[in-house]
């Protein structure tokens, strides 16, 4: 996949990750690896610029005697979602019209 | 590799980062090794899972090097704008004395090393002539001059050996005070802004 592409892709995977309920690193990185390749080092730039956009907000909890950080999605994050979301539906259309172009011939 | 080791092996190779940025990848690194072993993974295991340490630290520093500047003044309100124009004769007036009298500190600042240069070329020079021509002179002229054109060539030498030292030693000063000043000035009117 074009690198770009997969970091475009990648961010909003990590947003969606969070939309049903807080989560922490290795949660995200096993609920998108299921469907896109991830890894620690690629996460934690995210999740820092999304937490600079304001797309997400970081709390410690104490777990087993130990600190761990959770991601929560803001209303911010949520509008990034349904943005690509809208944006996606242009982009299959564009799609539809390259298929329909290749099969013609 | 134990947990440790890696965490180790992380630390040293983050080793230039200022210590509350290298806490926080250090605890990410660590809540990565310490999620999996929670989750049932040999110790072993869950560090073989993630990267090398070096890998990591690399993506790490290269997060941290995508900074880029943006220019920024505290112009929040017409007021400011207003108020910015009409001071201008004032205030840019002190702007540029300060400027020019910062640049002539530089010039003055900047003549030491120069001086140190030019001193250790022409020294050189001179050590040069007066050594490699002293025996002609002690055969063509009298044995004296050439004995004492000898020791004025050891003497620029000498003299050579000081301006060289000198210079090495005011360079990289200079050098870090040009960019001191620099960082600073910019540190007035641009914000560090992330790249993204």
């Amino acid at each position: 996949m074009d690198s770009q592409l997969k970091k475009g892709l990648l961010e909003i995977c990590v947003l969606a990750a969070l939309a049903k309920q807080d989560s922490y690193g290795y949660q995200i990185i096993k609920d998108v690896s299921q469907v896109i390749e991830i890894s620690e080092s690629t996460l934690y730039p995210i999740l820092k610029r999304l937490e600079a956009s304001r797309d997400l907000e970081t709390y410690s909890v104490e777990h087993n005697s130990r600190l761990r950080k959770y991601y929560r999605l803001t209303d911010s994050g949520r509008r990034h979602i349904a943005d690509f979301l809208d944006d996606w539906k242009s982009v299959m259309a564009v799609i539809d019209f390259i298929k329909g172009e290749v099969h013609h011939d | 590799m134990t947990e440790k080791e890696y965490l180790d092996a992380l630390n040293k190779a983050l080793k230039w980062l200022p210590k509350p940025e290298k806490e926080i990848c250090f605890n990410y690194a660590r809540e990565m090794i310490e999620d999996r072993i929670e989750n049932g993974l040999p110790e072993a295991e869950a560090v073989a899972q993630l990267e090398s340490p070096q890998q990591m630290a690399k993506a790490f520093l290269e997060d941290r090097g995508s900074l880029k500047f943006k220019f920024s003044l505290p112009i929040n309100s017409v007021m400011t704008v207003i108020l910015l124009i009409l001071g201008f004769p004032l205030w840019g007036a002190l702007l540029l004395a300060g400027l020019m009298i910062l640049l002539a500190g530089f010039l003055l600042a900047g003549c030491v090393p120069f001086i140190c240069v030019v001193m250790t070329v022409s020294l050189l020079f001179v050590a040069l002539v007066s050594v490699s021509a002293s025996p002609f002179v002690m055969v063509s002229v009298s044995l004296i001059a050439g004995v004492i054109q000898l020791g004025v060539g050891v003497m620029a030498l000498g003299g050579l050996i000081l301006a060289a030292l000198g210079a090495s030693l005011t360079i990289p000063w200079f050098k870090a005070a040009v960019m001191k000043t620099a960082q600073f000035l910019r540190s007035l009117f641009f914000q560090e802004v992330s790249k993204w």
